[in-house]
């Protein structure tokens, strides 16, 4: 028997591909921002409410394990829209490849992907994105932060949603923020309510600089 | 929950090797997981032996060595382990902590089965 020692990331495969999405990214300058969270905190809601109030052109890769609703919705606004269907829980990096040669982005300044619902398996699948923000809703609870950490302590932007609805919950927003900066303290914790509008000028100031921060940088470099 | 898609890119990475080597079989695979990489080596253990059949690891064991979570203060350079849930705030200064370790999901090494005679012909 002979011992071979490897020392080889079980996803390198998925790193090589990102590395290459992000110079895809970077030739065409476009900024990517990996939307992720649990299914149901409202990510699509959120965009549609963004896409249009943002002072860059816009596209959206939307991954589903099945139906084009949501990239349906995103065209409905204006927005175009190419919609992945992954049978599985996340999305990888070869599938934003592979979704890129149907669906070009040259002349896309801010390309959204919006991962598939889930609180755990995104978060290991780098897809070269530029910015990642993660969105939770408050009906989820005050604890799941401290639960599931991962995810949240990888954003750089954690959008509170539904704050409309805590007054019907037992949920302390307050506390929810808290258990964010717990495991991620260097997040930007944004409260928002997609529905009434409430915080999104907050939350399109922060993804509008960010955005510009990192063209400016990209045509510096 | 992405457990398979793992087990199964581990199985590739030790049958590319074994085939490289002109090896007949796996017969034991070492990974290192974190407990920040959002595994679970129960579910991952499940996985690759369902996939593992059929391969040339179909004979092979899984060991898994457990990386925990570790995070560092750059404002006072301290290192922090984490006991129980993470709180990622240093316990001297009170500012932000960067996890150093605890991400980890790496094939370690593979143990192969190579015929006396793939190697006395291959020299």
């Amino acid at each position: 028997m002979q011992r071979v020692s490897l020392e080889t990331p079980v996803l390198k495969k998925n790193d090589e591909y990102a590395a290459a999405n992000r110079s895809l990214f970077a030739q065409n300058g476009a900024v990517a921002v990996n939307i992720m969270s649990a299914p149901g905190a409202g990510k699509t809601t959120l965009l549609e409410k963004t896409l249009n109030r943002i002072p860059f052109r816009c596209a959206v890769i939307e991954g589903d394990i099945q139906t084009s609703i949501d990239a349906d919705r995103i065209r409905a606004v204006g927005i175009p829209a190419h919609q992945i269907n992954t049978t599985c829980c996340h999305l990888d990096a070869k599938m934003i490849g592979d979704a890129m040669r149907q669906f070009p982005i040259t002349g896309v300044e801010l390309l959204i992907i919006e991962n598939v619902g889930n609180m755990v398996c995104p978060a290991a699948y780098d897809l070269g994105e530029n910015l990642r923000v993660m969105v939770y809703s408050v009906p989820e609870g005050a604890e799941k932060p401290r639960k599931y950490p991962r995810m949240f302590y990888q954003s750089h932007c954690v959008v509170l949603n539904k704050i409309d609805l805590a007054p019907y919950t037992d949920v302390s927003v307050e506390e929810l923020k808290a258990n964010v900066l717990a495991v991620s303290p260097n997040a930007v914790v944004i409260p928002v309510s997609s529905r009434t509008g409430e915080g999104l000028d907050a939350w399109l100031e922060w993804l509008t600089a960010k955005v510009g921060e990192a063209r400016a940088a990209a045509i510096c470099a | 929950m992405h457990e398979t898609g793992i087990a199964a890119g581990i199985l590739e990475i030790a049958e590319t090797e074994a085939k490289r080597r002109n090896a007949f079989s796996v017969a034991g695979i070492c990974i290192r997981v974190g407990d920040f990489s959002n595994v679970v080596p129960e579910a991952l253990e499940f996985a690759f032996d369902a996939l593992k059949a059929g391969t040339l690891a179909a004979g092979a064991r899984l060991e898994i060595e457990r990386v925990p979570v570790a995070a560092n203060c750059p404002q006072c350079n301290q290192s922090v382990r984490p006991k129980g849930a993470i709180l990622l705030w240093c316990p001297r200064c009170g500012g932000p902590l960067q996890v150093t370790a605890g991400a980890e999901l790496d094939v370690v090494s593979i143990d192969l089965e190579v015929s006396e005679v793939t190697c006395s012909a291959s020299r």
